[in-house]
């Protein structure tokens, strides 16, 4: 057996082929390595969306709770990136703007503390909540969101709703990204969208 | 004994050099880097699944409450009597249906059972809007229930409670009732009727217990004078209802005419009138906002009826009546102005309301059902003509004490006002739901 060595001709051989394979192997990585960005970015930005519009989806279909009937606005200071939903827990006939309310639930006994207003707004891409009496300063729900709108409709579901007496139903377009947004989809980058449209079930719509 | 194996120098050597099998490493050591990728992008995406399927479930459960709130609703109105419902109940209620699915549904998209419960708690007051009910577990006083409806779908469960409230159409005492603070009338000419009889709704006598020609609030002789007064002598016979002094049924009615068949009674009480406009307003299937200076006028209302029910022009018919709501904005208690003007040949069947404005109706009128007028500095003028008439009651009820004269009823031509206890029953049961409301929307 001879051991003069490779050859050049062997050595670019064996280099050309070991190029090849590695480069497959790079890309199944770099593929790999994308997948999982978006995977996971996707995930961070739809769970703080659907922790954003669950919450909100839920009070803004309860607002408006007026057992004496003093016919309140439920939604008021509505904007297309923020709205104030107004519920008289302690059916006194009056919203309380500061201070909270015991509110006592089905089974009789355990008594909660809630704020009457609720306010929602947009501070650059934090969702930010406020409850009177509860929160002293807004509290931000979720973070990375792109853009959010609502609008507002009477009744019908069509006409909108011009001035916050007649609003019955709200339509949340909420749009989010990972708070650390890559700059290209091939690093990461996502948006999620989600839209839903909400009746206000205490004011008969 | 332990064998050693002991490799010539040569071997060795050659051993070192030889590459062979590299690739295999190689290849073991990028599949191992990508599965350590893939494992821990599934471990992050593992919960996603999870959570997807709990809102999935939760939203599926809150729907299967949503539809108990319905059930119940049904049964409440399907069974009005509801010390019958509440038979049995226990200051926490009682289930009035054992877990069951949605009309049309099957178990696999979820269940939901319906319990009630009557509003005693003090609690109950931030639910209902008014004081606990002063009756029972099992007896109910105020008409205001407290249903809890539990949806189930997989492991979620989603909790709804509201309140339901009973309208309870008042007890109607007369054919003209004038139960607020005052009762300034007039009335002009003898042609007009207003007759405390039973009527049918086609103009035949019907067989009820009569009613009062004309009442006022009970124990205020000042309003039945002012009435009495205004009838003339020429007009006695136009006003008939039952005598004060009639012996209880099943004995035959006496019935009184003229100053005799005008009572102050306190079976209809103010409270009672506003209390049901207050009730059942929101569920009007015509609204008419009306302000000074912006009267609503109508001529021929109803005949849009045979082309389109749902029209607003429509008022209502025998087979589908309607709640009309005048609304007007008088706030100042010193002024008064009519909002809404009827006249031509018309129709209609249901609930009239008129709050806050002054009415006036004239030409061929028919009307099945009550008329209300509510409010302060309120009135109805009626200028009966034709063949038409009112078939049911006329109630005004003034809530503000004004100096001058502003007539609560203005009676002239041959107005017909006849009780009848048809068309209020046909009111009271064929509008059913609207007589019952659902508020106080909770989640849990």
């Amino acid at each position: 057996m001879s051991d003069r060595g490779y050859t050049l001709a062997e050595l670019l051989v064996a280099l050309a082929v070991a190029g090849i394979v590695m480069s497959g192997l790079l890309s199944m990585l770099m593929a790999g390595q994308q997948s999982y960005l978006v995977g996971t970015n996707q995930i961070e930005a739809q769970q703080n969306l659907r922790i954003a519009i669950g919450r909100m989806i839920q009070e803004i279909r309860l607002a408006g709770e007026d057992p004496t009937k003093v016919n309140f606005d439920a939604i008021t200071n509505q904007t297309a990136t923020g709205l104030t939903i107004q519920n008289d827990w302690n059916a006194n006939g009056a919203i309380q703007n500061a201070g909270t309310v015991g509110v006592t639930l089905n089974d009789g006994v355990t008594v909660v503390q809630r704020g009457e207003q609720v306010i929602y707004s947009l501070n650059g891409t934090t969702l930010m909540r406020q409850e009177t009496g509860v929160d002293n300063a807004a509290q931000s729900v979720a973070d990375g969101i792109q853009s959010l709108t609502f609008t507002y409709f009477k009744a019908d579901g069509v006409t909108p709703a011009a001035v916050a007496a007649d609003v019955r139903q709200v339509v949340i377009d909420i749009i989010a990204q990972p708070v650390h947004q890559p700059s290209t989809s091939a690093a990461g980058a996502v948006h999620i969208k989600m839209t839903d449209k909400v009746r206000l079930r205490n004011r008969g719509a | 004994m332990i064998a050693v194996q002991v490799f010539p120098m040569m071997t060795m050597a050659r051993l070192l050099r030889d590459e062979r099998g590299l690739a295999l490493p190689m290849a073991l050591l990028c599949l191992l880097t990508l599965t350590g990728l893939v494992l821990a992008f599934l471990t992050v995406s593992a919960f996603e699944p999870q959570i997807s399927a709990n809102h999935a479930q939760s939203t599926q459960a809150r729907f299967a409450a949503e539809a108990g709130v319905e059930w119940g609703f049904d049964y409440l109105i399907a069974n009005n009597n509801w010390n019958n419902v509440l038979t049995g109940a226990t200051a926490n209620g009682k289930d009035i249906t054992p877990a069951q699915p949605w009309v049309g549904a099957t178990a696999t998209s979820g269940t939901f059972t319906v319990s009630v419960r009557n509003d005693t708690r003090a609690s109950d007051t931030q639910i209902t809007g008014v004081a606990a009910d002063t009756g029972t577990a099992t007896s109910d006083t105020n008409n205001i229930l407290i249903l809890t409806a539990t949806g189930t779908f997989g492991n979620a469960t989603r909790t709804v409670t509201v309140a339901v409230k009973k309208a309870v159409l008042p007890t109607i005492n007369a054919a003209l009732a004038l139960p607020g603070v005052q009762a300034d009338v007039n009335f002009s000419g003898s042609s007009f009727n207003i007759y405390g009889t039973d009527w049918n709704m086609d103009g035949s006598a019907g067989s009820a217990q009569p009613v009062f020609g004309i009442s006022v609030a009970g124990g205020n002789t000042v309003n039945q004078t002012t009435v009495q007064n205004a009838l003339a002598n020429n007009q006695q016979n136009d006003v008939v209802g039952i005598s004060p002094s009639s012996p209880p049924p099943p004995a035959t009615p006496v019935l009184a005419n003229g100053d005799a068949a005008v009572v102050n009674d306190y079976t209809l009480t103010s409270q009672q009138v506003t209390d049901f406009v207050n009730a059942i307003k929101s569920q009007a299937d015509v609204t008419i906002d009306v302000s000074n200076g912006s009267m609503a006028s109508y001529s021929d209302v109803g005949s849009s009826c045979s082309s389109n029910i749902n029209s607003n022009t429509c008022f209502g018919t025998t087979s589908h009546p309607k709640i009309v709501y005048v609304k007007g904005d008088l706030t100042n208690t010193l002024g008064q102005f009519t909002g809404l003007d009827i006249s031509g040949n018309s129709t209609g069947t249901g609930i009239l309301i008129v709050e806050g404005t002054n009415a006036s109706i004239s030409g061929d009128f028919t009307w099945n059902g009550p008329i209300i007028v509510t409010g302060s500095n309120v009135g109805l003028q009626y200028r009966g003509g034709g063949n038409g008439g009112i078939f049911g009651a006329i109630l005004v009820n003034e809530l503000a004490q004004e100096n001058g004269v502003q007539f609560e009823s203005d009676i002239r031509g041959n107005g017909n006002i006849r009780y009848s206890r048809q068309a209020l029953d046909l009111v009271q049961n064929t509008m059913g739901r609207k007589f019952y409301q659902v508020y106080s929307w909770r989640e849990q």
